[in-house]
């Protein structure tokens, strides 16, 4: 008879056979091509003109094993047979349970802003755990106010835009048709129209690292306004200082939303001796807040924050440049020019 | 993304020249260079046969770059090769499902004439990275990494002003779009994640630590402007009247002439837009080679069909800087519907893996060059 050791490993034993013929069996030094022939472990219920799994068979502890190369996939189905020159064959299908552990959600989609620029460059969507790469544009859609689908909105980039945990995706909106004036832009139009509604929506057949599918859809429904053609202003940010000795956060008030992902390191902390303060950074308000909490209280002194140009609004204008620019007036500023250092005082 | 000849894609005498030195067999002092044992990447991706057949993987999980001995001695027919459902035979001998194989790359070892492809078995995060070979004679086996030799290189962080904030190194995902081998350094076309730089690194090979990268600026006529955010997809060397050139294509789908001089450590290079291929389209692997002793470049592209582009437009084309205007250098189409991966197979075949449909099987195919 087969049996599976092993929790799931894959393991496959045949037990039962006689002393004669697992001699037989030992000596007959066969190779894996040959034990394929008569003890064939295959994957999927059907097509037996498909190859069989690679993996070592041995004698041992009077049984004959199979060792799979590779540890057998949840959810998958398997078909083994035995079946030696004489005897009758013996066949069984197994399959591995998927994990137990609670369903993957999608937590976020960004911006979480109600009303986004008519020129909004990126969405991201994060999810409660690592998700399975290679099918992410199966199933996000970007649906107009009639429910249609808005094609060729997102684009699709080969190398899925995932961080490094794959459990946030970046959504770009085709920059051709963004940038006015281009032909995909002239052809086509804006991915968005001002004044409309929209909703992202998530199916809930996209799977996660483990294969499984998501607890649930999701969706998101936002309006378009007007174009965001300015850069980033700091000087109009508003900063409030926390006190000397105290462990609450610095915050900064931003007159619009800004690029989620990229608040998360694009400004840092500075100390009254040059230093990068260690703390968390948390970002709320539709993405017009941000707050640094340090590790440690406040020293009183004088702090800087120091922010990178490359921080982007939603329309991915940065410090430094507009995301879309008249190129009769393209008007850039060097990387440190665009560097804003911003002070406040802890007492 | 495709594996880029090193002699056959160089058209130009000098280089030639120049490889040939590098290439003679009687003399294997890169092979010896592996030197460690059994190599771990995180994944494979894009793959470039080089010097001495030493086999360059794409790891950008990893962030690096693996050179492999992968010790294949045999020696081609220069017959087509042809096989159904490649993809079904891979899965069912790993022991997954077809959806839950990833054929990364594809590249012909260019004595063997043996299949390679990079594939991760499964999608999740406990996919396992593997080296699958396809023989002429229709064999399917693992490459195993286990006992291989080899050599391996971490991409250097981003450089800049982001290092002095401390970032983590994982802050930035870096992605190898496409590598080809170029005198005597392995160039890494990439992608980084939030902020869509593109860069082009080159890496000494024998793998030393002193990397150079390069961050590169295009006009792209149908997005009417310059771009320094899209990646490179797919890119080959090039000799342009005298001087050594990269020839990339984007999505989207302009093609761009980089010159091989200027791309220098830190530097900002601005590439000579030369076609628009067409928008809403991806390409996917570009290979020359000869037929009667006129070169072809060829291009794959995800939504297009296959381009066919004379080589010798390439000195003369003009830059194109107009948004209005997208002219460039002709070419001609071929249809092969389908196409997954692309590479010269011998003298007189190119290589193709080519899908049924959206999701059906996937079918090594040949196609004659003379009738291209």
């Amino acid at each position: 008879m087969l049996e599976e050791l092993g929790n799931g490993s894959g393991v496959i034993a045949v037990r039962g056979l006689t002393t004669e013929a697992l001699r037989f069996l030992a000596r007959a030094r066969m190779n894996v091509g040959e034990w394929q022939a008569i003890f064939p472990v295959r994957t999927g219920a059907g097509d037996d003109e498909l190859p069989p799994i690679l993996g070592a068979y041995a004698v041992e502890d009077g049984r004959v094993v199979f060792r799979p190369r590779f540890p057998l996939a949840p959810g998958t189905v398997y078909r083994v047979r035995f079946e030696p020159n004489a005897g009758e064959p013996i066949e069984a299908e197994f399959d591995v349970p998927l994990a137990d552990a609670p369903a993957t959600r999608v937590v976020a989609i960004y911006p979480t802003t109600a009303t986004v620029p008519v020129n909004l460059l990126k969405m991201y969507v994060t999810f409660s755990a690592p998700m399975r790469f290679g099918e992410a544009y199966a199933h996000v859609r970007l649906l107009d106010s009639e429910g249609e689908v808005v094609p060729d909105a997102i684009l699709e980039v080969l190398e899925e835009l995932w961080d490094p945990e794959r459990r946030r995706l970046t959504l770009l909106f085709d920059p051709g048709r963004i940038k006015r004036g281009l032909e995909p832009n002239l052809t086509l139009g804006l991915p968005l129209r001002e004044g409309e509604s929209y909703v992202m929506e998530i199916d809930a057949a996209w799977r996660d690292g483990l294969g499984r599918p998501l607890a649930a859809g999701f969706t998101k429904a936002f309006s378009v306004g007007d174009a965001d053609r300015t850069t980033p202003d700091p000087t109009r940010w508003k900063i409030t200082a926390p006190r000397a000795g105290s462990g609450d956060p610095v915050d900064i008030a931003f007159p619009e939303p800004m690029d989620r992902a990229l608040l998360d390191h694009m400004i840092v902390v500075v100390g009254p001796s040059g230093e990068v303060l260690d703390g968390r950074v948390e970002v709320d308000a539709a993405e017009t807040a941000w707050h640094f909490v340090p590790s440690r209280p406040w020293p009183a002194g004088d702090y800087t924050l120091d922010i990178n140009p490359d921080l982007e609004d939603l329309a991915g204008n940065n410090l430094a440049h507009l995301f879309d620019v008249d190129l009769s007036q393209d008007v850039r500023l060097s990387e440190d020019e665009a560097r804003a250092r911003l002070p406040f005082t802890v007492r | 993304m495709i594996r880029k000849t090193t002699v056959g894609v160089l058209g130009g005498a000098l280089l030639v020249g120049a490889l040939v030195g590098t290439t003679i067999h009687a003399n294997p002092t890169l092979l010896s260079t592996l030197a460690s044992v059994s190599p771990t990447p995180q994944s494979v991706g894009a793959l470039a046969f080089g010097p001495e057949n030493i086999l360059f993987v794409g790891d950008t999980k990893g962030a690096a770059v693996f050179a492999l001995d992968v010790a294949d001695m045999d020696h081609g027919t220069g017959d087509p090769v042809e096989m159904d459902g490649v993809d079904r035979k891979i899965a069912s001998m790993l022991g997954i499902n077809a959806s839950d194989l990833v054929i990364s790359d594809m590249a012909v070892h260019p004595t063997s004439q043996n299949v390679y492809l990079s594939v991760m078995r499964g999608r999740g995060d406990g996919a396992i990275p593997l080296l699958m070979r396809v023989t002429g004679a229709g064999e399917i086996a693992e490459v195993a990494f286990e006992g291989m030799r080899y050599s391996m290189m971490e991409l250097a962080n981003a450089p800049g002003p982001d290092q002095r904030y401390g970032r983590r190194a994982s802050a930035r995902q870096y992605s190898i779009t496409d590598m080809a081998f170029i005198e005597g350094q392995v160039f890494v076309a990439g992608l980084s994640n939030e902020e869509f730089a593109s860069n082009l690194r080159r890496i000494p090979f024998p793998f030393v630590d002193l990397q150079s990268s390069t961050s590169l600026q295009i006009y792209h006529v149908s997005h009417g402007r310059n771009e320094t955010h899209a990646p490179v997809m797919t890119f080959i060397p090039r000799e342009i009247g005298g001087k050594t050139h990269i020839l990339a294509a984007y999505t989207c789908t302009p093609l761009v002439q980089f010159s091989a001089e200027n791309l220098t450590h830190g530097q900002h290079v601005i590439g000579k837009t030369i076609a628009e291929l067409g928008a809403g389209n991806r390409p996917l692997d570009m290979i020359s080679f000869e037929v009667d002793h006129q070169e072809y470049i060829l291009i794959s592209n995800s939504r297009h069909p296959l381009m066919k582009v004379n080589p010798g437009d390439l000195p003369g084309a003009e830059s194109l800087e107009d948004p209005t205007k997208e002219a460039g250098i002709g070419f001609e189409t071929i249809d092969a519907p389908g196409i997954r991966q692309m590479d010269n197979l011998n003298a007189d075949y190119v290589l193709l893996l080519q899908q049924e449909g959206s999701d059906g099987p996937m079918n090594l195919r040949s196609l004659k060059k003379s009738a291209l």
